[in-house]
């Protein structure tokens, strides 16, 4: 498995456990357990951070910059994915963008505003779910099977600037503590549950 | 800094560890996987002095510490982390930390430990004051850690730090596991949760059945067929 694969993977699992958090809020407040009086901005808003400065910041770029060109100059068995991967690579910032309105103004208590969050948020953990599987399964066992140690070089160095703590703004550790900010906002049993009301 | 040669153990008449050989250097972060009951636990526990070893030898920094009472181990600064987290219910949080400290003296000390610990949990913090048991399961996970470290340990030894966890709380389990690396802790961790435990361990080993049946670094058993097949679901 390649550097870049490997880190690939592991920032996919990292979204994914923030998704999970996500996807318990739907529940809860689909169940009614939670109102929106009582959902956690500040978690929300952490959730979003994330997204936003790991996800769409670093991930998706690294992708669009070096992966998908490596994969397109290779074949073009990929073309129509790498197409619709990218497309939702856009989507996606307007989609974050549309649930963050949703959930200021479901703060504001605007009404109707709990089943607008829930379906956006439905929506967007769906979205998200569908383009990591079709990464996972389409275009890494592609990329491992088209591309040569040359053509990796540039895509692994690309994708361990992710992780490397000497590069810019310390990524690693920048993103480590707001996953720790998440996972202490978060309610238990899925988080720590810290302080809550 | 650890060393386990040709290591037995029994319950009774029967024999949980056949001959196992683990050799854990110093700052290394060493993996340990396998299916249930293959003996992780009890090859953890015969380390600290919980369970009899009835051949082999154990060393601790070049000391045969085979037959070392439990205690002892723990003032050569070897900690563990029980699975189930084991941490005393009807006790405080602050309470429970505390007990982590018993080999020390030094009120400063622990006072000084106590505060780090906070920072590093500072959910602890915020149930201080609650008995232990009413934690949730990651609460305790996080409780028998900061209890462990409270010996300031070197040799750090863990065992299923992530079962029954949520997948956000996994990941933060595993990022504490890399911060102690990073600030020189050495550790053996034991772990079902095979995927997670060879991407952080610098080398691990595969048991079964109370044997060692393979070794090698993180990055090589994670590809290695056999591995991905038994344990990884790939």
């Amino acid at each position: 498995m390649t550097k870049a694969i490997n880190i690939m993977k592991r920032e996919h699992l990292s979204l994914n456990t923030v998704l999970h958090v996500l996807n318990q809020l739907v529940l809860d407040l689909e169940a009614g357990r939670l109102t929106a009086d009582d959902v956690d901005y500040e978690l929300f808003e952490k959730i979003m951070n994330y997204i936003e400065e790991f996800l769409d910041t670093m991930h998706h770029p690294k992708e669009d910059q070096y992966l998908f060109p490596a994969l397109l100059k290779k074949t073009s068995e990929s073309n129509d994915v790498i197409m619709q991967l990218q497309e939702q690579h856009q989507k996606g910032v307007e989609h974050r963008k549309k649930l963050e309105i949703h959930f200021q103004a479901m703060k504001d208590k605007h009404p109707g505003q709990v089943e607008k969050v829930i379906d956006a948020l439905k929506d967007y953990l769906q979205a998200h779910r569908e383009h990591m599987k079709l990464e996972d399964n389409v275009i890494i066992p592609l990329a491992e099977r088209v591309l040569t140690p040359e053509d990796w070089a540039p895509i692994d160095e690309a994708f361990n600037q992710n992780e490397d703590p000497v590069f810019g703004d310390t990524p690693k550790n920048k993103f480590r503590k707001l996953l720790s900010d998440i996972t202490f906002l978060a309610p238990a049993p899925i988080g720590l549950g810290g302080r809550r009301k | 800094m650890l060393k386990i040669e040709n290591l037995t153990s029994h319950y009774g008449r029967i024999q949980a560890l056949h001959g196992v050989d683990v050799e854990v250097n110093e700052g290394e972060l060493v993996a340990l996987v396998g299916g249930n009951g293959a003996g992780k636990t009890t090859l953890l526990r015969t380390i600290s002095g919980l369970q009899e070893a009835s051949g082999g030898k154990v060393s601790f920094e070049g000391q045969d510490i085979t037959s070392m009472v439990a205690e002892k181990r723990v003032r050569l600064d070897i900690a563990q982390v029980p699975e189930g987290r084991q941490v005393f219910t009807a006790l405080s949080v602050e309470d429970n930390i505390r007990l982590g400290a018993y080999t020390k003296s030094d009120k400063g000390e622990i006072s000084a430990d106590l505060e780090q610990m906070y920072g590093r949990f500072p959910i602890l913090k915020e149930k201080r004051n609650l008995p232990a048991g009413t934690l949730s399961g990651g609460q305790q996970q996080m409780l028998a850690m900061a209890r462990a470290l409270m010996s300031r340990p070197r040799l750090l030894l863990l065992d299923e730090p992530s079962m029954g966890l949520s997948p956000v709380l996994v990941m933060e389990i595993f990022s504490i596991i890399e911060e102690l690396k990073e600030q020189g802790v050495t550790i053996f961790l034991v772990e079902q949760n095979a995927t997670a435990a060879l991407r952080v361990a610098d080398r691990g080993y595969v048991m079964e059945t109370g044997k060692i049946s393979l070794t090698g670094s993180g990055e090589k058993l994670l590809n290695d067929e056999t591995v991905k097949a038994a344990y990884l679901g790939i």
